[in-house]
């Protein structure tokens, strides 16, 4: 079945192109099926008293020459004519090797003179001849693929010159690897004829044959794929293997590092011999060692696919840097867990500014705090000194009335009583400036006393007090008012009834310097339980930008009159309101009717 | 004609100077007692019964006003005559509101208190003597 097939693609005498020196590259599976061809190839030559070239391995040459006398050829008589040689391959290629690589005049002088010997009998006849070479066989299963096809080119090149008809076989085995599939390529691309390897042979029907190669386009095409798969595969690695900012690496399903990068390296400090095969919980401080965390972490991403982490972590010099890792699960197809990619990023400099920043928003509430504190203690000062100012004032005001203004008082009722009885004119008049004195002296004390601390607020209360100081205040300012007191308004504890007629004193400043109104009317009332003074004016309102700097927190209210009174308010457990139009403004300070301790 | 008269005020200085005063422009008048604060004025009023009482309205215990609501609660039958510093016109009603029958500034004792006492005496009663020009001045 062999020797048909072999007849119609092989055989020297019968190849079509065989004038033109083919050059055949015969591929096989099995030593016999070689043996076999061969024996046809040389066999069909001597027949035809033609000559013979065979450089093979000492194995194929033993076979060859078996099989050759089995088909009733004599090779050795043949030889004795001269007319077939038989080399040793690996001995030949030694001739014309030179540091691994072909020396191609070296080849040229051998072969050539070789063939010089073999294609002319004694009596200069020359004759067809057959070369059988094997060296590019073991060049190939070498691994010296590129030393192969430069012999295969050497050939083709004497072919050129010397009409012989070459055949090579290689076995398929040396095509293997998708590696071999561009030089092989190439090596056809070196040869007139391709022979295919027994099994394609074996195919006795076009069908058969037309499906094998059918097969075989495919299987082409899954090769070229995977070729170009292999290609963005090794792309992918060297991106992988270059990155310099993230370490990403491989953990078998146990943890043990399988692969290492650039990035990897830089980060960890291990160089890839060191690292590969260690478990990667030498990437954890101790403490996080002892209790499992690495291990726990590969149970949380096998578990739930990823898990992302941010601690600390050890390089390999002891120091440690503040990481960002990301533990992927890698399963198959099927799910079987495969191992683990790792992606583990230095953030140490992120979380660095991150502290720094933590820590300055603590200290600026921090700061904030103390502001605050001072603000309070500035604000519980500020009503000490106003309750001592006011204090201050009760008390000199109180001794101006009670002891300056009595002795003033006596001293003019004495003064006139002398006036009364004095006799000389000279007396009289010097009497009668006495008099005028004490009295302009009685009148100053009062004025002070009286707007320093109003006696008679002490003694008759805000009802009777607020008329009095209105007399005055409309005498003075020209602004006409109003009182309207409510009849149950009765007494209220010193110090309230004190900071509503402060207030009252404030308002009505405010009204006769920034109002502009004519006419005031103040109120006391009762409202929701609280002591209530009203004081209303139909001035212009209080500007709008002042009202907004203060809102409703008087504290921070840019006049201090408003403030003060406010905070007097606060003080007392009352309320302080400001409503203020275009039509007027009224203030409403209210304490409370029940006697309440201040604060 | 003989009258008794009590005198209440917290300053030793001006009871002196009242007492003086009376004596000088009524001899006949008897100054019955003094008082210094508002208890002892109500305690020596309905122990020495005088006719009228000089009672200031600035005392410590009780103050004036005090005194002379509980006179006429209590119908002691003394006329009250209040004595200030404190210059108001509304004082005048605070007054007659606490039964009192008249009102006298210090400061011009010595012209209208014994015109004051004279008229109380006769069962009439004074409150005319306040002038506004005494007013603060100083600017609000």
């Amino acid at each position: 079945m062999h020797g048909s097939a072999v007849q119609s693609v092989i055989s020297p005498t019968a190849h079509p192109v065989y004038a033109q020196a083919p050059h055949i590259v015969q591929l096989y599976d099995d030593d016999t099926f070689l043996v076999e061809v061969l024996s046809q190839f040389v066999g069909d030559i001597l027949a035809a008293n033609g000559a013979a070239l065979v450089i093979a391995t000492p194995a194929h040459r033993k076979q060859l020459d078996t099989k050759l006398s089995a088909r009733g050829l004599d090779p050795v008589n043949a030889a004795l004519q001269g007319r077939y040689l038989m080399l040793d391959a690996d001995e030949t290629l030694g001739r014309f090797m030179g540091d691994g690589a072909v020396d191609e005049t070296r080849f040229n002088d051998i072969i050539e003179r070789i063939l010089g010997k073999i294609c002319c009998t004694a009596n200069g006849e020359e004759l067809p001849v057959a070369v059988f070479g094997e060296m590019v066989a073991l060049l190939w299963a070498e691994g010296k693929m590129e030393e192969a096809l430069h012999v295969e080119q050497l050939w083709n090149h004497l072919g050129k010159t010397h009409p012989f008809s070459l055949l090579c076989a290689y076995p398929i085995s040396g095509f293997s690897s998708e590696t071999h599939i561009e030089p092989f390529l190439k090596l056809c691309r070196e040869h007139s004829d391709v022979a295919p390897s027994e099994h394609y042979l074996v195919l006795n029907s076009d069908d058969a044959r037309l499906r094998a190669v059918a097969q075989l386009e495919q299987r082409a095409q899954v090769l070229e794929r995977n070729m170009v798969s292999r290609q963005s595969d090794e792309q992918f690695r060297l991106l992988v293997d270059t990155v310099q900012d993230y370490a990403i690496f491989m953990l078998d399903p146990e943890g043990k590092i399988s692969s290492w990068n650039v990035g990897a390296g830089r980060i960890h400090g291990y160089k890839s011999e060191e690292i590969l095969g260690k478990h990667f919980s030498c990437f954890y401080p101790q403490e996080d060692v002892e209790r499992g965390k690495p291990q726990k972490q590969l149970a949380q991403a096998s578990q739930e696919g990823r898990v992302e982490d941010e601690g600390w972590r050890v390089r390999r010099d002891g120091s440690w840097f503040w990481a960002n890792v990301v533990i992927t699960a890698i399963r198959d197809s099927s799910g079987k867990l495969l191992g683990f990619a790792k992606i583990t990023r230095d953030v140490t400099e992120r979380m660095r500014a991150q502290q720094a920043l933590h820590k300055e928003i603590a200290e600026r509430r921090e700061t904030q705090r103390q502001l605050h504190n001072s603000e309070r203690s500035l604000r519980q000062l500020s009503l000490h000194l106003l309750r001592t100012q006011d204090e201050e004032r009760r008390h000199i005001g109180r001794d101006l009335h009670d002891t300056l203004g009595q002795s003033l008082a006596v001293l003019k009722m004495k003064l006139e009583s002398l006036a009364f009885g004095a006799q000389q004119d000279e007396a009289i008049g010097d009497l009668a400036d006495c008099i005028r004195l004490t009295e302009d002296s009685i009148k100053e004390v009062r004025t002070v006393s009286y707007l320093l601390y109003p006696p008679m607020l002490e003694e008759m209360g805000l009802k009777s007090a607020i008329p009095w100081y209105l007399d005055g205040f409309s005498t003075r300012s020209g602004i006409e008012t109003k009182f309207e007191g409510h009849p149950e308004f009765g007494r209220l504890p010193r110090e309230s009834e004190l900071a509503l007629f402060r207030v009252l004193q404030e308002s009505l400043t405010n009204v006769h310097r920034h109002s502009g109104s004519r006419t005031a009317c103040i109120r006391l009332l009762i409202k929701d339980g609280m002591g209530t003074l009203e004081i209303e004016d139909k001035g212009k309102g209080i500007p709008k930008e002042i009202l907004e700097q203060s809102g409703q927190d008087w504290t921070a209210a840019p006049r201090v009159g408003l403030r003060g009174m406010n905070e007097r308010m606060q003080q007392l457990g009352g309320k302080f309101e400001l409503i203020s139009e275009k039509l007027g403004t009224t203030v409403r300070a209210m304490v409370p009717v029940q006697s309440r301790s201040a604060k | 004609m003989h009258a008794k008269i009590l005198i209440a005020d917290d300053h030793e200085i001006v009871r002196e100077g009242i007492g003086k005063l009376l004596a000088r422009m009524r001899p006949e008048w008897e100054i019955c007692g003094q008082a210094s604060d508002g208890d002892q004025a109500l305690e020596s009023i309905q122990a020495l019964k005088p006719d009228v009482v000089v009672l200031d309205i600035t005392m410590p215990k009780m103050s004036g006003l005090e005194v002379a609501t509980q006179v006429a609660a209590l119908k002691l039958g003394c006329r009250v005559l209040m004595f200030t510093m404190h210059e108001s016109d509304r004082l005048a009603n605070d007054v007659r509101e606490v039964g009192a029958q008249g009102f006298v500034l210090k400061s011009q004792a010595a012209r209208d208190l014994v015109r004051a006492i004279d008229c109380l005496l006769a069962g009439g009663t004074f409150f005319g003597s306040v002038q506004s020009p005494m007013k603060p001045t100083v600017v609000a």
